[in-house]
């Protein structure tokens, strides 16, 4: 029928104003499983550490749930973690995921005085998305970097950089993260003036391939491309 | 070597691919104007525009730029001959410690650049990213205004004055 639910896809998910609604069933991108209260975080304060951050059509989710009761975004968050069973691409266990993503984050920036990992093999990353990834990205995402108050949540937990497509992941690094005005809120600057299409499709690949577990991404260039110039501000 | 284009000249830069535009304008090419505030991309004080575009120049590797033009605020004028916004932030008295003005002169170039007209809400939007811990934001606006002012006046060739107040 039209327009009915699909009951057998239910919260296998799906497409949102050209970002990508990951699953929450089985399919869940997310290297770790959600709890109640981190899916709480997530959709009161558009932020949980272990997961990532509330961006794109989700912003406005967050801003809304504001005004409901607390009590409500907690039944949605419980209801929601009771639905998910332990998805498929998990890792085995939380202490393997959190060991990778420790792994990931502090070993291989080339130039700040250790050898390059480069990106895992079987990928279709390049040398100049590592030099990308080095100039633009490690001052913030990289362990040995930062302070406290600048904290990212470890790119490989993220589910955005775990997805089936790269489209969340994109927008972001397009961007960036921006608080409502006048609000708190991670920040993220975009890199859209920054860089060209072809060096956001370096660095979005080399992202893939060194934070993720999940198989290289190859739709990333023609993503990039739909998603230049509707970047937000 | 990385070639560079900034300010309409070709330079030759012997330094990492990954190395922050930011550092090789102030350390290899000793163009000052651009100020390292956070590092991260948060602050502006580093803004330059890269083919017309306002950019953070310390989280660009100057792998990013082979090929692209670099304006910096030194493009722009000079302390004898000051371009319409630099002229504007002066007579507007935009400053006070100075130190994030450099980044905001050129973050509202690329919006002049793309719009001529813009309104204060249009203004207020585009300078979001730069901050000002003096607080000079309502004299930045009325200094970004003036000078749109001046550009429509020099481009319909009224010939006027742009130190007048």
């Amino acid at each position: 029928m039209l327009g009915a639910e699909k009951l057998s896809d239910a919260y296998g998910g799906g497409d949102a104003e050209h970002w990508l609604a990951p699953a929450m069933n089985e399919d869940s991108p997310a290297p770790l499983p959600w709890t109640a209260d981190e899916i709480f975080n997530y959709l009161r304060y558009g932020f949980d550490a272990r997961h990532g951050i509330a961006a794109g059509p989700m912003v406005d989710v967050v801003q809304n749930l504001a005004k409901a009761r607390e009590e409500d975004v907690r039944a949605i968050a419980v209801y929601i973690a009771d639905r998910m069973r332990r998805p498929v691409r998990q890792a085995k266990s939380n202490d393997e995921a959190n060991a990778f993503a420790q792994l990931q984050e502090s070993a291989a920036v080339p130039g700040m005085g250790r050898d390059a990992i480069p990106a895992r093999s079987g990928g279709v990353a390049s040398d100049s998305g590592a030099a990308v990834f080095e100039g633009a990205c490690a001052t913030c995402h990289y362990s040995g970097s930062g302070l406290q108050s600048t904290k990212p949540v470890p790119l490989a937990l993220t589910t955005s950089v775990n997805a089936p497509d790269p489209r969340n992941l994109i927008h972001v690094v397009q961007s960036g993260l921006w608080p409502a005005s006048g609000e708190r809120g991670a920040m993220m600057p975009g890199f859209a003036a920054e860089l060209t299409d072809d060096q956001l499709v370096a660095v979005v690949s080399y992202v893939r391939e060194r934070f993720s577990r999940q198989p290289p991404w190859h739709d990333v260039s023609q993503n990039v491309r739909a998603i230049r110039g509707t970047e937000r501000r | 070597m990385i070639e560079l284009n900034v300010n309409g000249r070709p330079q030759a830069v012997d330094a990492d691919p990954a190395t922050p535009l930011l550092y090789v304008l102030r350390d290899h090419l000793a163009l000052n104007g651009a100020k390292f505030g956070c590092g991260l991309g948060q602050c502006g004080a580093c803004t330059v525009m890269i083919d017309g575009k306002a950019a953070f120049s310390c989280v660009t590797p100057i792998s990013a730029l082979p090929g692209r033009k670099i304006t910096t605020v030194e493009g722009l004028g000079t302390a004898d001959n000051p371009g319409p916004l630099q002229q504007a932030f002066i007579d507007e008295q935009a400053a006070q410690c100075g130190y994030c003005i450099a980044g905001m002169i050129m973050r509202a170039q690329a919006l002049l650049e793309a719009n001529p007209s813009p309104t204060d809400d249009d203004i207020r939007r585009h300078m979001m990213p730069n901050l000002c811990r003096c607080g000079t934001h309502m004299r930045i606006v009325r200094a970004v205004q003036r000078a749109a002012r001046t550009m429509k006046n020099v481009k319909n060739g009224a010939g006027v004055n742009v130190t007048t107040k």
